[in-house]
């Protein structure tokens, strides 16, 4: 089981990345992500408010994962006392070879992301049922 | 290297310690709240806007079931209170990499800067964010004033 193990390492880590990368584009903000492990593979959760479906774009490239949120609502009324703006997102995570893009699945909702990304089938774990022979 | 995102990233930091301090001055010491894996900020984030008719109000809340939310208007206060709960299907045992969004029950009350008509008060949730229009009270309304040529 120890080795079934994923690692998911964040942006930052990853030295082959242009400065650019690291920081997060220009106007972008780093989405709150919460990521959890099961049998199955990777769970993402990310908030992501204000943004809708049209805006959003999920990659795969090569292990690297993008997600980037492009904001298509507009404030409302003019400036009295603004805490935040509505914002693009932009975050990128290294993946461990056991997942498998091509199966993973997206859902959008309540400027909530949950991205399932499943383990591939060979590095999943396997009960082996001991037969006894008598 | 230091470069323009350097400073950027300086600012945006500089602006969050102003942030957590006034809360902390007791200014607006109502609206400051402890979200676990958020830390002690305001929450939600609330956008106050206006025009000539309304006055709005816009809450950053993510990932919350709308039946969860409560809102209350109350002479010039707005209420905004709700729980942000852990999402459901999620199995009981499973390892962690990264917890940044934290949950927890959450009350945030805004004061307003003018008078509004409480009652014609209306929301919507939409992709994750709350926006609230409160029609201005006729006083607090721009009226023309006619000038008379003497």
């Amino acid at each position: 089981m120890a080795e079934n193990k994923l690692n998911i390492h964040n942006d930052e880590k990853n030295k082959g990345l242009s400065a650019k990368e690291i920081h997060g584009r220009e106007g972008c903000q780093r989405p709150a992500v919460d990521i959890y492990e099961t049998e199955e593979g990777l769970v993402l959760l990310a908030d992501l408010p204000g943004i809708e479906k049209d805006g959003l774009t999920i990659e795969v490239d090569q292990g690297l994962l993008t997600i980037e949120g492009h904001a298509m609502m507009r404030h409302q009324g003019q400036e009295n006392r603004d805490e935040f703006s509505l914002c693009n997102f932009h975050r990128q995570f290294r993946l461990p070879d056991t997942i498998d893009p091509a199966t993973s699945s997206a859902v959008l909702k309540d400027g909530l992301l949950t991205l399932k990304l499943p383990r591939v089938a060979a590095a999943r774990p396997r009960r082996i049922e001991v037969a006894t022979v008598h | 290297m230091l470069n323009r995102e350097f400073f950027q990233e300086m600012d945006q930091m500089q602006r969050e310690m102003g942030r957590l301090f006034r809360g902390l001055s007791g200014r607006r010491g109502f609206g400051t709240v402890v979200m676990p894996g958020i830390g002690q900020q305001s929450y939600p984030l609330v956008n106050l806007r206006s025009d000539e008719e309304n006055l709005y109000a816009e809450a950053r809340l993510p990932g919350i079931d709308p039946s969860e939310l409560e809102l209350t208007v109350e002479q010039n206060n707005l209420t905004i209170s709700g729980d942000r709960r852990p999402c459901e299907d999620q199995p009981e045992k499973v390892t962690w990499h990264r917890r940044e969004r934290g949950h927890g029950k959450f009350m945030r009350t805004v004061e307003l800067p003018l008078d509004v008509k409480t009652n014609e008060a209306r929301a919507e949730y939409l992709n994750g964010l709350l926006r609230v229009t409160l029609p201005k009270a006729e006083a607090a309304r721009p009226t023309r004033v006619a000038i008379e040529a003497i």
